[in-house]
């Protein structure tokens, strides 16, 4: 092996670096983040609160005022931290007993980009303090979720579109259930438990999934001194995994924060997933599972928009 | 009675032999600002904080609760106190009122209608609707002495705060709408009941 280089000629070198420079799948560096506006997204410790409960008005009291067409950061925006530290402080209607310890809120820090090809989302937190007792093997996560339209709900109140109160560890939910994140019109009748086990016909869920009205995740599994891990899929009647996975994460953990930086090809690879296209507005929203949290004990995000090339989203991806 | 009266009327209507003109109007003036005057401390002093918590029941139950509200104590060191929110500021109506206290709160008080913590909570949601109802039909009147819409500068509210007074203009909702239990505890049944939500629709 020492041997080798000296076998290399220059210019099968420069071929060498040029070769693995264009089949690198996250080849950020591609990418000028220079031009890409860093926005801070507070995200919050959410408890229980699902889309059932905030289309109730005896449980949260701007529900007429949702029903009526505001969106959630209409009311709540600037008070995200605040929401979340009267939930986290215990004894809460929308979570009794949280985690011990769990911040009320975390300060993500998110850039959007792409190129010719991929679409990319740069994000850096700092983690809290580590106080999950059950160390699971999943550190961190980092999830955007996105929409193109399809899906009324999600540019209205981002990713609770798809939080139901039967989902595991909501009030609703069923012993032992198994109810991952679904969509409302994946169920026959919505009630304030949510949608249950009555879904539509098969060709109804087919026909949704063939017209984009989906909700699409990319998700980064991070485990300190590991590679991240790539979840890419979609949430329709549940959670589903991309059947052609797209989705490429990159990661590191330096001065005390999480630099990661997700990214797919902006055409879509197939079924449940969508196109990126300039001009074209999306609804995003944002979760990061902070201390090796799993299911609702999340941080999220409310709803925000992305458009490429220009225009007046929260985020701008802008190409090279 | 009736001979009572005649002759009351005819007195009145027959002119003094004994006291000048003069002395009877001054008298007059005299005894009118003396009432007015005396009528005025009445009406200020029955406006009062102490003379509100002076009875057992608003000292008991009612003054607590409003003694940990933003209306007692806050940043700007303004107090508003219970007349303020209970009392119509202009003259007719602040009489009416004094005047529907002294057949309402008055007979219940003598009677004893609220004099433990049981009864108080028994009574708490219809009284509390009953202020609800007021409010809401005199468009907050008694608010809106203190908090205009004119004065208010909506760029220094938070979000929540400014979408909600925005709308205020357009919807016609009114401070009470909104602002219910913010100097005393909300009704338990308005918010710990699980009440069968009215809607049964939860799609957009």
């Amino acid at each position: 092996m020492n041997a080798m280089p000296h076998r290399f000629h220059a210019p099968l070198r420069v071929l060498a670096c040029v070769l693995a420079l264009g089949l690198a799948p996250v080849a950020s560096a591609a990418v000028d983040w220079s031009k890409a506006k860093e926005r801070e997204v507070v995200l919050f410790y959410p408890g229980q609160a699902s889309w059932e409960w905030v289309m109730t008005q005896a449980d949260h009291s701007g529900a007429t005022k949702f029903r009526g067409g505001k969106n959630c950061r209409g009311c709540h925006d600037g008070e995200q931290a605040d929401i979340g530290a009267e939930i986290v402080a215990g004894g809460h209607k929308l979570d009794a007993h949280p985690p011990a310890g769990k911040p009320g809120s975390l300060h993500l820090f998110v850039r959007t980009a792409h190129d010719a090809d991929r679409l990319y989302f740069q994000f850096r937190w700092k983690p809290g303090p580590a106080k999950n007792p059950t160390k699971g093997d999943t550190a961190a996560r980092v999830t955007v979720m996105l929409d193109d339209g399809g899906i009324k709900e999600s540019a209205r109140a981002g990713c609770w579109a798809s939080c139901h109160d039967d989902a595991i560890g909501m009030a609703s939910a069923a012993p032992g259930s198994k109810t991952t994140k679904y969509l409302g019109g994946s169920r026959v009748k919505l009630t304030r438990q949510g949608g249950g086990t009555q879904l539509k016909p098969d060709a109804d869920i087919k026909a949704m999934l063939a017209s984009d009205a989906f909700l699409e995740y990319w998700q980064a599994r991070l485990n300190p001194g590991k590679p991240a891990t790539a979840v890419g899929g979609y949430i329709l009647a549940e959670r589903a995994k991309a059947t052609a996975p797209a989705v490429t994460a990159d990661a590191e953990f330096s001065g005390g924060e999480w630099h990661v930086t997700l990214s797919r090809p902006l055409k879509s690879g197939g079924p449940g997933q969508k196109n990126f296209v300039a001009g074209k507005p999306y609804a995003v929203g944002f979760a990061v599972h902070d201390d090796y949290a799993e299911h609702r004990h999340h941080f999220v995000s409310l709803e925000y928009t992305l458009q490429l090339d220009g225009g007046t989203a929260d985020f701008v991806a802008t190409g090279k | 009675m009736r001979a009572w009266i005649r002759r009351f009327w005819t007195a009145a209507r027959t002119p003094s032999a004994r006291w000048g003109v003069g002395t009877l109007l001054v008298v007059g003036v005299l005894a009118g600002a003396i009432g007015w005057g005396a009528f005025q401390v009445v009406v200020a002093r029955t406006n009062t904080l102490e003379f509100c918590t002076s009875c057992h029941e608003m000292q008991a139950f009612v003054y607590q609760e409003y003694k940990q509200s933003p209306h007692f104590t806050n940043g700007s060191g303004v107090r508003a106190i219970c007349s303020d929110c209970h009392v119509p500021h202009a003259m007719a109506p602040k009489l009416w009122r004094k005047f529907q206290a002294t057949y309402n709160e008055l007979p219940n008080h003598v009677l004893g209608s609220i004099d433990t913590r049981e009864e108080f909570e028994a009574h708490r949601k219809e009284m509390a609707e009953h202020v609800w109802a007021k409010m809401k039909s005199n468009d907050s009147r008694e608010c809106r002495g203190c908090h205009t819409r004119e004065a208010m500068v909506l760029g220094k509210q938070k979000p929540r705060a400014r979408a909600q007074h925005t709308d205020m203009l357009t919807t016609h909702e009114t401070c009470i709408d909104c602002h219910k239990g913010i100097a005393h505890h909300l009704p338990k049944s308005a918010v710990d009941e699980k009440k069968p939500p009215a809607e049964d629709d939860f799609s957009l």
